[in-house]
């Protein structure tokens, strides 16, 4: 396990185009960090910068304190696990997995010892003689994985390791390899376009968009508290509006007059006067039955359409107060209680202030 | 039931074709290799009233067949190694590469196969002169290099085009040499493709005439230049067979021992994501 800093890296193409404009992160020993964000915004060229494929245009890596930037793959302390698996097809497992040792000229009985601990981990012993193809996609993933961890590299690569595997497999997975990182404390960036399995898997979630990093905090700050609009209708559902705050007389509360009404918000910062995006998450709404007209942080909105999904109802709703034909997104987990018209209230901490408008 | 009628339809087609093409040509030329002279085999018989070995001592004893497969079987080699050799960088930087005017590069590295080999013989052996290459071998070795480029080039630019990037990083990011990187990720894609265009080059030298014969006449004789001898005015059917046997009985034991190496390794070119 190695800690690795990532310093004002910058990539631009001959033909222009900026891949990574200045992303600076630092990951700590033993930390998981997951690198989201919509395709093309750079988070596999990031990924691959850190292996050392892709050549950047400015700024340095550090693993451990040691300055890899100019070093080749081949030489950096950073082993992949690739989206297609990218095990030898004519080699078996155990080949598969010896193929770094060897490589590294390590003797035979250490070559036989990270073989023995690898195979363990991902508990693939019974296969080690099968060949790749024989093997179903979660196992091919956990060769990749283990023939990774063979190398005892300082920094663990993950190029979108469970795009290739069906939903409930990837859900079984997601977990396995969490425990694994845990219990034997190696660094990982992860690099994925799944919002669940960023937030279910991290330590810390960088959200990355047209090369630039938007926000980078633990998963229940950025679900909680994203940093901008598109930190959080990326991550999870969100109903984003604009408000304007007046002069407060309460201690970090204070009143936002927006297209569905006037709110009371509460936050730290002084935003007397301001104009901001405010967002709100579709399960933090409550419907309130019989509520009496005007009552605090409340509004009401007639039910455009309703999908009954289990465990929750989700509904689209137009607020009676807008003029403009916008929806807003609410869910509840009593389907009983929706009516054609409804009140919601919610509550002061339910909303997080985005940047200006 | 339909369906295996329409299989041993289709099997029956299959082995009256490959007996039209096949059994009756080469069962012509074997019949053809031992009419006896002293009993000609012409119209009505059948098939021949005699049957010897003469025509095969005769030949034996009278042409140079003997130094004649020397030259063929050693030039055949050679020019099938060195032909791999060179067009491997072409079909590398046409597969995996991206540069200005690959099109036109691909188009023109073809151009040998339209052009008639008579054509580029004659050209080729006055270039020859010019630059002092008088030594026949080596100059023939050079003309079937010529000649054979565009299939080796061709074979392997597919190849190539196969080699998965994937497994290249993968190796890399483990540390592997440049030898390790090539056996482990281009070597097992690329064997079958080696070993087609060795074939196939092989096979094209050994019979290829133009050049040898331009070149190599009077005094270098393959085995075309001497089938061929024995074809146009100096028309004589039962020796050509001969010839011809000789010629291409070695080829086809030669490409079942190919297709057989060739199928201890087709496992390899499979794989990938599963």
């Amino acid at each position: 396990m190695a800690r690795l800093e990532i310093r004002e890296v910058s990539k631009t193409y001959p033909n222009g185009f900026r891949a990574l404009e200045n992303v600076s992160i630092d990951v700590k020993s033993g930390e998981f960090l997951t690198l989201l964000g919509p395709s093309g915004c750079g988070k596999t060229t990031l990924l691959k910068a850190i292996a050392g494929f892709h050549p950047v245009s400015s700024g340095k890596f550090l693993i451990d304190g040691k300055d890899v930037t100019t070093d080749s793959p081949e030489r950096r302390d950073t082993a992949m696990c690739f989206q297609s698996y990218a095990l030898f097809p004519h080699m078996t497992v155990a080949e598969n997995i010896l193929f770094g040792p060897r490589q590294n000229r390590l003797s035979k009985s250490e070559c036989d010892v990270r073989l023995a601990d690898s195979l363990r981990q991902v508990d693939l012993e019974a296969h080690s003689d099968k060949l790749p193809t024989a093997l179903s996609g979660g196992q091919q993933q956990r060769v990749g994985l283990a023939r990774a961890m063979a190398m005892r590299p300082g920094v663990i690569l993950f190029d979108e390791p469970l795009s290739n595997l069906d939903a409930k497999l990837r859900h079984q997975v997601r977990f396995e390899m969490r425990a694994l990182q845990a219990e034997l404390g190696f660094t990982a960036i992860y690099v994925t376009h799944d919002q669940a399995e960023a937030l279910a898997m991290s330590d810390r979630i960088a959200v990355m968009k047209a090369g630039r990093i938007e926000q980078i905090a633990p998963p229940s700050d950025i679900y909680d508290r994203p940093a901008n609009r598109f930190v959080a209708d990326f991550i999870g559902a969100a109903n984003i509006i604009s408000a304007e705050f007046m002069a407060t007389d309460t201690a970090n509360m204070w009143s936002a007059r927006t297209e569905i009404g006037t709110f009371k918000i509460a936050s730290d910062e002084n935003l007397t006067g301001k104009k901001r995006y405010i967002c709100w998450r579709p399960e933090s709404a409550e419907i309130v039955e019989n509520a009496p007209t005007n009552t605090e942080n409340t509004f009401t909105a007639k039910v455009v359409t309703q999908a009954y999904q289990g465990n929750v109802t989700d509904i689209v709703m137009r607020p009676v107060t807008d003029g403009s034909n916008d929806t807003v997104s609410i869910q509840t987990r009593k389907p009983e209680t929706i009516r054609a018209e409804l009140s919601i209230r919610l509550a002061p901490d339910a909303f997080s202030v985005l940047e200006d408008v | 039931m339909r369906r295996s009628k329409l299989n041993i339809l289709l099997v029956a087609i299959l082995v009256i074709v490959l007996v039209l093409w096949l059994a009756v040509p080469f069962g012509m030329a074997l019949l053809w290799s031992l009419v006896d002279p002293s009993k000609a085999w012409s119209y009505p018989d059948l098939l021949p009233q005699k049957l010897s070995f003469v025509r095969w001592t005769e030949m034996w004893e009278t042409t140079n067949l003997a130094l004649a497969m020397g030259h063929s079987y050693t030039l055949a080699p050679i020019v099938a190694v060195c032909t791999l050799i060179l067009a491997a960088p072409t079909a590398y930087a046409f597969a995996r590469l991206d540069f200005h005017g690959k099109t036109a590069a691909q188009m023109l590295s073809l151009l040998p196969l339209v052009v008639p080999e008579f054509v580029t013989a004659l050209f080729f052996t006055s270039l020859l002169y010019k630059l002092g290459i008088y030594a026949k071998f080596p100059a023939i070795v050079l003309g079937h290099i010529v000649l054979f480029l565009p299939y080796a080039i061709r074979i392997l630019t597919v190849s190539f085009a196969q080699v998965r990037q994937d497994l290249i990083d993968a190796a890399r990011d483990l540390g592997a040499s440049p030898w390790a990187r090539f056996s482990s990720a281009f070597l097992p894609v690329l064997k079958p493709g080696i070993l087609a265009a060795l074939i196939i080059v092989f096979i094209q030298s050994i019979e290829e005439f133009a050049i040898s014969f331009v070149v190599g006449s009077p005094d270098f004789t393959t085995i075309p230049t001497i089938l061929y001898s024995y074809l146009g005015d100096n028309f004589i059917r039962p020796n050509a067979a001969v010839v011809s046997l000789i010629l291409v009985v070695p080829n086809i034991i030669l490409l079942l021992i190919f297709e057989r190496l060739l199928k201890s390794n087709g496992a390899v070119t499979v794989g990938g994501k599963g």
